[in-house]
């Protein structure tokens, strides 16, 4: 433990890290653009030069580590003016543009010249041009502005994985460019937007669409798939701009994937903002009274259970609650928040979370993943497993469609009957997985979703069970579901599955086709087949006219995540809460304030007026709802059911990444992003890129 | 006006004249404020200030010796007749793609596109 | 060494190493532990570049970086860093002047003025019949022998006009001129001949103590 005086103050470090992150441990400020603390150091800005005692020039602290007896001065005339240098050599180069940048005014090279640089520059000389480069629809490149950190090339080659960005040439002909000009390819690439200190890279959607101070910033979760990444969206008006990724060691770090960032535009286009009932075979706009009363009139007569209820990815507990309690009143037992048909048990709530938790995944030796491709279905969470390869080499194998994963993955088949091989010890991954104290299997909805995926989540326990995936004498908890859904855990905690004779989403459906089941709503569902609900009267609420819109008889407008105060529980079991950014647009309204307003229409009020009434309602139906943020740890139990395997093999959850839900599927940006990325995959696979 | 300021005037005041809006302009007669007369004017109906025209106001504010009326004989073509502010009043200014001009929201940008079933 | 990175055109599309130079690939790549075979970047891009005829295709870069294990794009960071990897073809001599400073000092205008009449072509050029390419350099090491200029893998030393159209005029001929000091001094001794450690002297002083 090096002890060493910075600036007068006696600190104590642990050995090995660097004077920078001594200085941070006790609130000095160093300015840097190069160093960040998820990235590895490369010390090419020169901006954290500090006084050394003893030492005849001034140090890059970033790169110096921190040794016994070391004085620091980082405010001394020595270390000013040397950063008063470096500041001058970086604005030699760089534009005086930052009146139409877009990293104006959240710029870290406008706030560091500002403090540390000089008043004038002494620059006479013609200054440097570079081409703008290609990046992708997403990114949008200023080049020139360019200050050669080099933190978008360590983030591509260390954290997402896809080394296609690289620093050419040399000295002060060095540009940034991407392998062949073509477009960075990686899932979590909207990062290096946030990471470039300067506005040489920006956001393309968002280009010259408003400026940072003029933003209203708002808390909040993100729902387009089952991290719950923490999210704060920038708004202006009533309009979201954008989202940005907040700080959450425990999930997110602070990445988020492409669709989290740049769905957003997904937000304004096709929205419901009004209700429509309807009429002569065609829905026509209409007051929430008339829609309420076209509902009462169907409901006349149908008894209970001929009426169903399926709740969609997007779903909040609070919706899907008042949905629930809507249902009992109602006498129906066919409720299923399932509506791609997973085998998911409700019963054990270990048997359908992410129990090694996130953060856990650094804590692994070896991993099983089963149907799953967490790049596409959670690249954040592939960015953590991906961490833990690094560190460690973690040996990851892989059952279902062989996917590059941006770490090397012994792909063992694509075959269920493997798991029976595995769970016998008869396979060999079963002897490697066995030989670590902390193995763990992530189980995907690809494998969740098949006729057998009841035997293959029992088979998963078993897996789990016999080769030492449950320790829990040092906490260690293997066994994963991976989600690709925001509403799925939420909606299996509240009990939004079938009730006692209840029928699941396959059931329903056949028997709307059948005509047996009268009344269905549909809360935002709209990946089922709607074609199959025969002449149901169908009920949508949600906020995109999808397929769900459609197919309905009334069509009652909701809250997109960003519109509405609610909870979702991510696939760790972890409860986070939204916050309101804008307002839903037109007649629209907080979804479960609908079903609480339809209740009383319907003649069996729900007993909750205010947010505050139904988040205790929501204790009380399951406590883990009391910890908002928090991971209860779930109590093992029995779950899944033996059967036989289907031979057939696996197909992927997810087929393209960019447009999985209604939000996505609406946003232009990540249609382009369908155009340029999911093509070249495919031409890759087939070979026929030139 | 107050008690205090007609009895000032008319002890006081010496009238200087009246404009279209019946406006009476007075100055003080002999005692001098920091070196030069007092001028005031005692309105017709409310104190609204836009209702002193520019000739007046100059004289009122010291920017001319005397009350411009000869300048404002001579006005030019397109020049506006003065009137009393407007603001409240149904006769407002409400500029163009004001929501209150048209009673309709002009498409911008920042709205959202709703969806329109078939 | 050129860092336009503007798409090079004439490009062959395939490289592979010849039968020779793949065996001594091999070699190069077995003397790095599995784990730093990253490390057998470099030489094998000069070998690759000494197979082309002096420049490196794309296709060369590539097949390197998969010989080696690194990504594509690294292969080409280090191919546009270091001013030996030249990135489009060259003629069959490449005339390297130094202008860094020491040369400068001593006259390397007058060598690069002299170079570039001699040959008829601009720096960066490359002559039609194809037997020059013409670059600035920066400091090759050899100051007190300027000014210089490294051709191929040789440095001409202590030029002036005349000696470097000699120089020239041999290569164009076809023979190869000796390489180093053109002025008659062996390697870097003094240009007045030697004050100390002279053998005869040194020999006296011993023959006398």
């Amino acid at each position: 433990m090096p002890k060493l005086t910075i600036d007068g103050i006696e600190v104590e470090v642990e050995a090995g890290l660097t004077i920078l992150q001594a200085c941070e441990k006790i609130g000095i400020e160093v300015p840097r653009f190069c160093y960040h603390e998820r990235l590895s150091i490369a010390g090419n800005c020169r901006m954290c030069l500090v006084d050394l005692e003893r030492s005849p020039k001034p140090v890059v602290a970033c790169a110096m580590p921190a040794a016994d007896g070391m004085i620091v001065r980082t405010n001394s005339e020595k270390a000013r003016k040397a950063r008063r240098g470096v500041m001058e050599f970086l604005l030699i180069n760089h534009p005086l543009d930052c009146p139409i940048c877009d990293q104006g005014g959240e710029c870290d090279l406008q706030d560091q010249a500002l403090f540390y640089g000089m008043d004038r520059g002494r620059y006479r000389e013609a200054r440097r041009a570079v081409p703008e480069k290609y990046m992708g629809p997403l990114i949008k490149t200023y080049m020139t502005r360019c200050i050669h950190c080099t933190r978008c090339v360590r983030f591509a080659t260390e954290v997402a994985g896809v080394p296609e960005i690289g620093a050419v040439g040399r000295g002060e002909r060095m540009e940034i460019i991407t392998s062949d000009n073509k477009a960075f390819g990686s899932e979590l690439s909207g990062n290096v937007i946030d990471l470039c200190p300067v506005g040489a890279l920006t956001s393309g959607p968002y280009s010259y669409a408003a400026r940072p101070w003029e933003l209203e910033k708002t808390q909040s979760i993100d729902v387009l798939d089952a991290l719950g990444s923490n999210i704060r969206v920038d708004s202006r008006g009533t309009e979201v701009k954008r989202v940005l990724p907040r700080t959450s060691e425990e999930i997110n770090e602070e990445w988020i994937s492409d669709k989290t960032r740049f769905a957003v535009d997904g937000l304004k286009r096709q929205r419901i903002d009004r209700p429509y009932v309807r009429v002569n075979g065609r829905l026509r706009p209409a007051t929430w009274g008339e829609a309420f009363t076209a509902i009462g009139r169907a409901l006349e007569g149908v008894s209970g259970s001929q009426i169903a209820a399926i709740a969609g990815d997007l779903a909040d507990c609070e919706s899907m609650l008042a949905l629930k309690d809507l249902m009992e009143a109602l006498g129906s037992p066919n409720l299923d928040c399932r509506q791609d048909g997973a085998k998911l048990d409700p019963s054990c709530r270990a048997g359908y979370l992410f129990n090694s938790t996130i953060a856990g995944v650094l804590a692994a030796d070896a991993c099983l993943m089963i149907g799953t491709n967490p790049r596409i279905e959670a690249p954040v969470l592939n960015a953590r497993i991906r961490k833990r390869w690094i560190r460690a080499g973690l040996p990851v194998f892989q059952i279902g469609p062989e996917a590059d994963l941006t770490y090397p993955a012994r792909h063992i088949g694509n075959d269920a009957g493997l798991l029976q091989a595995i769970a016998g010890g008869r396979h060999e991954v079963a002897k490697l997985l066995k030989g670590v104290e902390r193995p763990m299997l992530i189980l995907g909805q690809a494998a969740l979703r098949r006729p057998d995926g009841a035997a293959i989540l029992a088979l998963a326990r078993e897996i789990a069970e016999t080769l030492g995936m449950m320790k829990p004498d040092i906490g260690w908890n293997g066994f994963n579901v991976l989600h690709t859904a925001a509403a799925r855990v939420g909606g299996l905690d509240i009990g939004f599955v079938p009730g006692s004779g209840g029928l699941d989403t396959a059931g329903i459906i056949a028997a709307a086709g059948g005509g047996e089941i009268k009344v269905v709503y549909l809360l935002g569902a709209d990946e089922i087949d709607t074609s199959g609900l025969g002449s149901a009267f169908v009920i949508y609420q949600g906020h995109h006219g999808d397929a769900g819109a459609h197919r309905a008889d009334v069509v009652l407008p909701g809250a997109a995540y960003t519109e509405k105060a609610a909870t979702w529980v991510n696939t760790e079991g972890r409860p986070q809460r939204s916050n309101v950014a804008v307002l839903p647009p037109g007649e629209a309204r907080e979804d479960w304030k609908i079903l609480r307003a339809l209740s009383e229409v319907l003649g069996c009020r729900l007993p909750y007026d205010t947010l505050r009434q139904i988040a205790i309602r929501l204790r009380d139906v399951n406590p883990i709802f009391t910890e908002t943020g928090q991971v209860v740890p779930a109590a093992w139990g029995d779950f899944g059911a033996k059967g036989k395997l289907d031979a057939t093999p696996f197909v992927p959850a997810i087929s393209n990444f960019y447009m999985t839900d209604p939000i996505s599927r609406a946003s232009v940006t990540m249609a382009k992003c369908t155009e340029v990325f999911v093509a070249r995959r495919d031409e890759e696979r087939t070979g026929t890129h030139a | 006006m107050s008690i205090g300021t007609r009895l000032y005037t008319l002890l006081r005041g010496e009238l200087v004249g009246t404009d279209s809006f019946g406006n009476r302009y007075y100055r003080s007669k002999g005692r001098r404020l920091h070196g030069r007369e007092r001028r005031w004017v005692l309105y017709k109906g409310d104190a609204e200030a836009t209702t002193v025209p520019a000739e007046w106001s100059a004289w009122l504010h010291h920017t001319a010796p005397q009350p411009l009326m000869e300048r404002a004989a001579q006005a030019r073509s397109w020049q506006k007749e003065q009137h009393p502010n407007r603001t409240g009043t149904p006769a407002a200014y409400r500029p163009s793609g004001s929501q209150l001009r048209t009673g309709v929201h002009a498409r911008t940008d920042s709205d959202y596109e709703p969806w329109i079933p078939e | 060494m050129s860092t336009n990175n503007a798409p090079m055109c004439g490009q062959p599309a395939e490289f592979a190493f010849s039968a020779e130079n793949a065996a001594e690939a091999k070699r190069i790549l077995a003397r790095y532990p599995e784990s730093f075979k990253s490390s057998a970047l470099m030489p094998l891009l000069t070998l690759a570049q000494d197979q082309i005829g002096g420049w490196l295709s794309k296709a060369a870069i590539d097949h390197v970086c998969d010989l080696c294990g690194v990504a594509r794009i690294q292969g080409y960071e280090v191919a546009t860093f270091y001013s030996m990897y030249n990135l489009q073809p060259i003629g069959r001599h490449h005339v390297q002047v130094c202008t860094n400073i020491s040369c400068w000092l001593r006259g390397s205008d007058e060598i690069l003025e002299t170079c570039k009449t001699f040959l008829g072509i601009g720096v960066g050029e490359t002559t039609a019949d194809g037997l020059f390419t013409l670059n600035e350099a920066e400091c090759l090491g050899a100051c007190v022998n300027a000014p210089m200029v490294q051709i191929d893998r040789d440095y001409y030393e202590d030029l002036d006009r005349n000696r470097i159209e000699a120089v020239l005029l041999a290569l164009k001929a076809g023979t190869a001129p000796k390489p180093g000091p053109q002025n008659g001094r062996r390697s870097s001794e003094p240009v007045t001949g030697l004050t100390t450690l002279e053998p005869d002297a040194a020999g006296a002083k011993a023959g006398g103590a």
